[in-house]
């Protein structure tokens, strides 16, 4: 059943990729408890229905931007997040499509967020024991765009990238441009003047399933596309692993429940922003099913 | 979910062999998720399965000596549960507040007991199992607590009733969530099939079986008979699980 949260449904989701829906099939899915219809039409544009019962209900407002189908059951308050390196024309674009998580989809953002994890559940790819102290970074809540970034954060990887051949100090700057959409900005390899972005656009299913899609935009004449998507869902799938045994399933609000340490200062704020908003969908302590 | 005998018994979790020391694995004992682990030393240890930092379950963690640490972000806590490390702040002394959830767990005639709450004053120990016992193998069955110990208690009538083999075996409860189901053999000795009750959930319930018996007796024969007993106890309970309506489609399963 469609959730009554307004705060979850006044905004744009991530529901698919053009690609995954065939042309003269419907493409079906759920969104905050709503099921869903994407349909080609005869003119090979996309239209996304409410399911209901054996019909559809009138067309929602849809888009495709930055290679995802975007649509929304509320009334939105602002667009869909633009991303400048977009419009770059070498970079690459590399979707990874759904990965399904049984966890609220706020854990996913945060998941997102941490680097603390890097050495024990991206062993020698994202981070290495011998390195893992998190030093100090900038956390605000933008108030002019209503986002939350962690800014100079710095860590030591062995591997950073899908192209990176040896250990860098990576510098990163996280975006949080709404509650189920992250995007990360890291030192490139090819290019350390610029900036290579990986983003995480999360379909919530339900209060406790999500959808995650991963995605690169990326400066790298080396590698695939395939290669590039390869790379991202192994990271995915080992912190799947730890996401669907997070207890409890939703995210907890209150700052009792659980212990963060200075490591976890965007997360902090991030729960904070959240709590702002009063967002009671995929939220502990507020049952919004 | 049916409580146990009484909410701070003790309540038997696993056959001490199978909790090897250097492992960490989860069990669910009446419905509440237990980070079940030993260390180096052989300490056995029963946690609230869940890291009070980002509530990653401590059941996937990994033992180092006799400390346990969190896959998550690699939080260390010492055996009594306070946290040693914080790898992200190497310079830092975890503050006291930071430790895992420790419930009483202690090892006692081949099983592993834990209780769900401290009664705060000293209690008895769990059970000794006398003439000491030989662990067969635990085994879950989909049945409610309350119906696997009327079956164990002889009530229910079939699962018991033909004992392991031959003539009925008398069963007794002999500590709360233990029967011993003693059989007369052809020998002056005799043997007694040992049943420790774990509730899992409100339809499950884990049996840990052991057997004592003469030294008499072919050791791995013995193992293997009870085991096929455990085995039609199975079959025997949760025939009639189904037949009181509720199957094992349930929150079990989500």
């Amino acid at each position: 059943m469609k959730t009554t949260d307004n705060a979850a449904l006044d905004a744009w989701y991530v529901i698919g990729r053009p690609e995954d829906v065939a042309p003269h099939r419907t493409y079906r899915t759920r969104l905050l408890g709503q099921d869903l219809a994407v349909l080609t039409t005869a003119a090979d544009r996309l239209t996304v229905h409410a399911a209901e019962g054996a019909g559809y209900g009138p067309a929602l407002p849809v888009a495709v931007k930055h290679g995802h189908i975007w649509t929304t059951l509320g009334a939105p308050d602002r667009g869909i997040l633009d991303i400048a390196e977009s419009v770059e024309p070498d970079r690459k674009l590399a979707t990874c499509g759904a990965v399904r998580v049984r966890v609220s989809g706020l854990r996913l953002v945060e998941n997102f967020l941490d680097m603390a994890h890097f050495p024990f559940v991206h062993t020698d790819i994202l981070g290495t024991e011998e390195h893992a102290e998190v030093a100090k970074y900038d956390v605000e809540i933008r108030r002019d765009v209503d986002e939350v970034w962690a800014t100079n954060c710095r860590f030591y990887q062995p591997q950073a990238a899908a192209h990176a051949d040896s250990g860098q100090v990576s510098n990163y700057m996280y975006r949080v441009a709404s509650p189920f959409n992250v995007v990360l900005y890291k030192t490139c390899p090819a290019a350390p003047e610029r900036y290579d972005v990986i983003g995480l656009f999360v379909q919530p299913v339900e209060p406790d399933v999500s959808l995650g899609y991963a995605f690169v935009l990326v400066v790298d004449d080396e590698s695939t596309k395939t290669a590039l998507i390869q790379f991202q869902q192994k990271i995915f799938l080992q912190d799947r692993m730890i996401l669907e045994n997070q207890r409890p399933k939703l995210l907890p609000l209150d700052p009792r429940s659980e212990m963060p340490t200075r490591a976890d200062m965007s997360s902090v704020a991030y729960r904070r922003w959240l709590k702002e908003k009063r967002l009671a969908y995929g939220v502990f302590e507020r049952s919004a099913a | 979910m049916d409580p146990p005998a009484a909410s701070n018994d003790w309540i038997p979790i696993a056959l001490g062999p199978n909790v090897p020391a250097g492992t960490a694995a989860p069990v669910t004992v009446a419905a509440t998720e237990i980070a079940l682990w030993r260390g180096a030393s052989g300490a056995v240890h029963a946690w609230r399965d869940r890291c009070p930092h980002r509530g990653m379950r401590l059941s996937f963690g990994f033992v180092r000596g006799d400390d346990l640490v969190c896959l998550y972000h690699g939080w260390r806590y010492r055996s009594d549960g306070g946290c040693r490390s914080i790898p992200a702040h190497p310079d830092l002394e975890p503050p006291k507040s930071i430790c895992a959830d420790v419930y009483p767990c202690i090892e006692k005639g081949g099983l592993v007991w834990m209780r769900l709450r401290d009664a705060g004053e000293p209690e008895q120990d769990p059970p000794d199992i006398d003439g000491g016992a030989i662990p067969v193998r635990s085994l879950t069955v989909g049945a409610s607590l309350y119906l696997v110990r009327k079956c164990l208690a002889g009530a229910g009538g079939s699962p018991t009733a033909a004992g392991p083999r031959g003539p009925a075996a008398e069963p007794a409860e002999i500590a709360p969530n233990l029967f011993a189901l003693t059989r007369p053999t052809a020998e002056p000795d005799r043997e007694t099939l040992i049943a420790a009750v774990q509730p899992v959930s409100g339809t499950r319930t884990t049996l840990h079986l052991l057997v004592v018996a003469s030294e008499a007796l072919d050791r791995r024969a013995l193992q293997l008979r009870i085991s096929r007993w455990g085995e039609s106890f199975r079959r025997a309970c949760e025939a009639l699980q189904d037949n009181t309506g509720s199957g094992l489609n349930d929150e079990d399963n989500r």
